[in-house]
């Protein structure tokens, strides 16, 4: 038979097709979470765990930050639900905290563990992880490379809380057993089998001491334990920022790296705006065809357009959404010419570059006319072309974030700047 | 906790369900792409190149594309010829026109397996995952241009693979006459 190249790709494109359910993914995001979490400095006791066949109810234990591969345990052996009374007063004191710090021991190794309320901070070796659901973003800062990635998470379903301790608060009655008594420190403390329904059935004990009806040890097995706990302590204001240390390189990142840019209701209001409004300025036409191209708003944004459809790549490019205007002009001797130039946000053949957006006023409003890709010296020279031949630019100086600013002298000031040439930072 | 098991598991928070989607995708089966998923982590846990790699987001898909072909090879292997009861994710039609998509697909994934490495990434990557040339490019350290030219000749490729499938399917001996002329055994 005959086949096309489009019929492949179409028979390509159906793989799209299967999609798994959400909850499948997260249960299996939540399995693969476990392991890594047990899995502590070295990696020689991390095995593939084999698919089981479970006859009836399968239990998955979920506490304090970290989620064991311990045991498995049938509903038959062990009676779940039967005195979870106590249980809920510790989830009562767990509702009134502020914050909860711990320690998370593998083996030798310790991992410090901060949470208020949905905000995580996970202080390793060598860096820190930040996690805002607030914000949706999550920081990542490698110290020994000294080099941060944010991460954005820009799904329309985001992953469920992985901050244990707050899911620990909304653990169902029925997923609770009680161990008896120990004494842990010198202290008796009373015991629970706490199981995180509906993720696969894993079993961790939670030892609360009876006074402050709070946990004070978290024994997903025996090499793997939640210590040193501490309550409502007094947290650096700086805590959960976002914040990198100077002089590290920051990459972002989106989880999703095709889905559009987000934008808010008074943003698209104001672009909506700008597009119907025909007294709208140049930049302000170039500012919405970037932002509507980039959010997926595509009629919108061909309505800018003079030959609609051309931003239609944008969004095919890595690193779109951070795309901004930062310089622009004016042609000065053709007042209906306009040029802006993006800052080098996006990816182009291993380099940073910019798009370089060309508008023209036609019948009273401005059109975007051309939008070009380009990267390194390439930038300047198109806004040579851009510019009449007795314009010269001023150039940044180097290390000034690359920002391109224009001084469009006259004549006199070519003279100048010519004169200025073989000494001058500023003109290449 | 060690840097390693940080980093695997910020990915896994922000690509996690992107790539079990796409493992699901290329096994056809949610279980398998779940194991496969521990399977990839694991691995990754203990891989020196990881560490090494640019872009380590880039590095573990191209791992996961790499395990699902893998296993389907496993598959292959044990199992001659591959049922199409295997645990395929829910149809969402009649079950005949289910069973003829999960054989249309299961034919494409085969052809896609013979493909070179790198083409059939760029497949991959450029379709499943809706990459951009320039995107892809820049994770496989080529231009835009060397990797249209690989998309290119990775589709040609697979239209020959198809039209031997087809051919063999049919039992019709390979020429290029019933290549072009043969029936389409779905339509």
């Amino acid at each position: 038979m005959a086949f096309t190249d489009q019929t492949i790709l179409q028979r390509v494109d159906e793989l799209k097709d299967f999609a798994p359910s959400t909850e499948s993914t997260n249960a299996a995001i939540c399995k693969v979470r476990s392991v890594l979490e047990e899995s502590g400095p070295t990696s020689t006791v991390l095995l593939p765990e084999p698919k089981k066949p479970v006859s009836s109810t399968r239990w998955r234990i979920v506490v304090g930050g970290v989620v064991a591969a311990c045991l498995i345990l049938t509903a038959t052996l062990l009676p779940f639900g039967s005195t979870s009374v106590a249980f809920a007063e510790v989830q009562q004191q767990l509702n009134q905290l502020r914050n909860v710090t711990y320690n998370f021991v593998v083996g030798e190794s310790s991992t410090k563990y901060i949470a208020s309320g949905t905000l995580l901070r996970i202080d390793s070796e060598g860096g820190v992880r930040i996690i805002r659901p607030d914000l949706k973003k999550t920081l990542r800062v490698d110290h020994d490379k000294r080099r941060a990635v944010l991460t954005h998470d820009n799904r329309k379903d985001p992953l469920p809380q992985i901050n244990y301790v707050e899911r620990l608060r909304t653990i169902s009655a029925d997923s609770i057993r009680e161990l008896g008594k120990k004494v842990i420190n010198g202290d008796s403390v009373n015991g629970f089998a706490v199981i995180e329904p509906g993720t696969g059935g894993r079993s961790m004990e939670v030892w609360v001491d009876p006074k402050t009806l709070l946990p004070v040890r978290v024994v997903a097995d025996e090499n793997r334990v939640l210590q040193d706990f501490q309550y409502d302590i007094d947290l650096p204001v700086d805590t959960f920022e976002l914040n990198v240390p100077d002089g590290y390189f920051v990459e972002n990142e989106y989880a999703d790296p095709q889905a559009p840019l987000r934008l808010d209701e008074s943003q698209l209001r104001q672009y909506r705006t700008c597009v119907a409004d025909p007294n709208r300025t140049a930049e302000q036409t170039v500012e919405a065809f970037l932002k509507l191209w980039s959010a997926g708003e595509s009629k919108l944004a061909e309505a800018l357009e003079v030959n609609p459809g051309g931003g239609d790549g944008i969004r095919k490019l890595d690193g779109f959404r951070d795309l901004a205007i930062e310089s622009t002009v004016v042609h000065p001797s053709d007042p209906t010419r306009f040029l802006a130039v993006t800052n080098a946000a996006v990816s182009y053949r291993g380099q940073r570059a910019a798009l370089i957006i060309t508008a023209t006023r036609r019948d009273g409003r401005w059109l975007v006319e051309d939008i070009d890709l380009e990267s390194g010296d390439n930038v300047q020279q198109e806004i040579r072309r851009f510019l009449p031949r007795s314009i010269v630019p001023l150039w940044p100086k180097n290390g000034q974030n690359g920002q391109l600013k224009f001084s469009l002298g006259n004549e006199k000031h070519r003279k100048t700047q010519r004169k200025t040439k073989t000494g001058g930072d500023n003109e290449r | 906790m060690n840097q390693r098991v940080q980093q695997l598991l910020a990915i896994l928070e922000s690509h996690g369900s992107r790539i079990h989607v796409l493992l699901t995708r290329l096994t056809m089966c949610e279980s398998t792409a779940e194991d496969l998923l521990q399977e990839l982590f694991l691995r990754l846990s203990k891989s020196e190149s990881f560490g090494d790699a640019q872009n380590q987001t880039a590095y573990v898909i191209r791992t996961a594309t790499n395990l699902a072909f893998e296993w389907r090879r496993k598959q292959q292997k044990s199992v001659r010829s591959e049922s199409l009861s295997d645990d395929p994710v829910a149809p969402t039609s009649s079950p005949g026109d289910s069973l003829e998509r999960c054989e249309s697909r299961a034919e494409i994934l085969r052809a896609l397996d013979q493909l070179s490495e790198l083409s059939r990434q760029v497949i991959v990557l450029h379709r499943l995952e809706e990459q951009s040339y320039e995107s892809i490019a820049v994770q496989l350290q080529k231009t835009p241009h060397q990797v249209r030219a690989i998309c290119s000749k990775a589709i040609a490729h697979l239209r020959e693979i198809l039209a031997g499938q087809t051919d063999s399917h049919l039992a019709v001996p390979r020429s290029p006459s019933c290549r072009e002329g043969a029936p389409n055994r779905r339509s």
